[in-house]
């Protein structure tokens, strides 16, 4: 699986690309500019990110914002249904109605920081992106 | 910049970086247009000129001030837990958005400008009074001596916070931003 994560942090930066890549090739942006621009090298190159891993509170650009742009792109590209990114959204906030607007805009989960390994796995699970073998979990392939 | 952002949002993110760089003497319509790659009729079309540019960057700068506060009451967390919640949040936000934190040492120059004084006042006011009513929740719930005067208090927590900062930029914003400030905080709210 491919993941994209976005995060400005380099504490949470550093937990996330190590916890999520057990389950994919991680790449690790610092802020909501980053983390477009890739998602569409990704799409460019014929190479799309599965998964979508933002903080919100980033510089220049959050990552609500960098959520609604990624769907616009999706949409212009004629990226509907299941072949859109799944994306979660990690977040010192609350369920605060900015964070909420962002399941306008086809935000698939929300997690509070900081990051529980489980609740992230469970999220993934919940999205259909692992499959639970052997008694532990894997990326769906 | 990516493409896919709006004119007038690559503006003010330039904006922000000039005011960083150069200082609000170094912020013109000019420099901007120049960075941007664009003339000055293009920006015009999105600002009304630099004080409209820095309504943009001053939106920017405070644009998580009333999820913070949201977050405080839909985690029912104490004073001393929401005072501390929101230290923590604007410290890592600065630390890692270092040019948002031009703007915190500008509010008094930035108050003389008669098309922005009004929005300058407001997230002064806003912090402030932020501050303090959650200072005065902590009194009347008995976390915080009851002799304590909120405001003053208010202003020793964010004078703390733009002291450290202001410290920071000028040593090269060479070390941690957020451990400076949360002991400074910490070193506050032993004392209350």
């Amino acid at each position: 699986m491919k993941i994209l994560i976005a995060e400005d942090d380099l504490a949470s930066r550093r937990f996330m690309s190590r916890f999520m890549s057990a389950y994919g090739e991680c790449d690790i942006t610092v802020d909501g500019i980053e983390a477009i621009e890739a998602y569409i090298l990704g799409l460019d190159s014929g190479e799309p990110y599965e998964l979508v891993v933002l903080d919100v509170m980033m510089p220049r650009v959050d990552g609500i914002k960098a959520l609604k742009t990624i769907r616009e792109l999706e949409k212009a590209r004629g990226i509907v249904g299941a072949e859109r990114a799944k994306i979660i959204v990690t977040t010192a906030l609350g369920e605060t109605q900015y964070i909420m607007s962002g399941f306008e805009t086809g935000l698939e989960m929300y997690i509070n920081k900081p990051v529980e390994t489980d609740r992230m796995e469970a999220a993934m699970e919940k999205m259909g992106l692992l499959d639970r073998k052997d008694g532990g979990s894997h990326a769906r392939t | 910049m990516s493409p896919y952002m709006k004119r007038s949002e690559k503006i003010i993110l330039t904006a922000i970086e000039i005011l960083d760089e150069l200082g609000l003497q170094g912020l013109s319509t000019k420099e901007i247009c120049r960075r941007e790659g664009v003339s000055e009729g293009a920006l015009y079309k999105h600002f009304t000129g630099k004080d409209g540019v820095m309504l943009g960057i001053l939106g920017c700068y405070s644009k998580f001030d009333n999820d913070i506060k949201e977050t405080i009451i839909l985690k029912e967390l104490s004073a001393k837990e929401g005072i501390t919640y929101a230290i923590s949040r604007y410290a890592e936000y600065y630390e890692n958005y270092p040019a948002m934190t031009a703007i915190l040492n500008l509010y008094e120059t930035l108050s003389h400008e008669a098309g922005i004084a009004h929005k300058v006042a407001e997230i002064f006011e806003y912090r402030n009074r932020f501050f303090a009513d959650l200072i005065e929740k902590g009194i009347r719930e008995g976390e915080f001596k009851s002799d304590v005067n909120s405001d003053s208090l208010s202003d020793i927590i964010l004078g703390a916070c733009m002291s450290v900062t202001l410290k920071w930029r000028m040593h090269g914003r060479s070390y941690p931003l957020k451990d400076k400030i949360l002991e400074a905080h910490d070193h506050i709210m032993k004392f209350i």
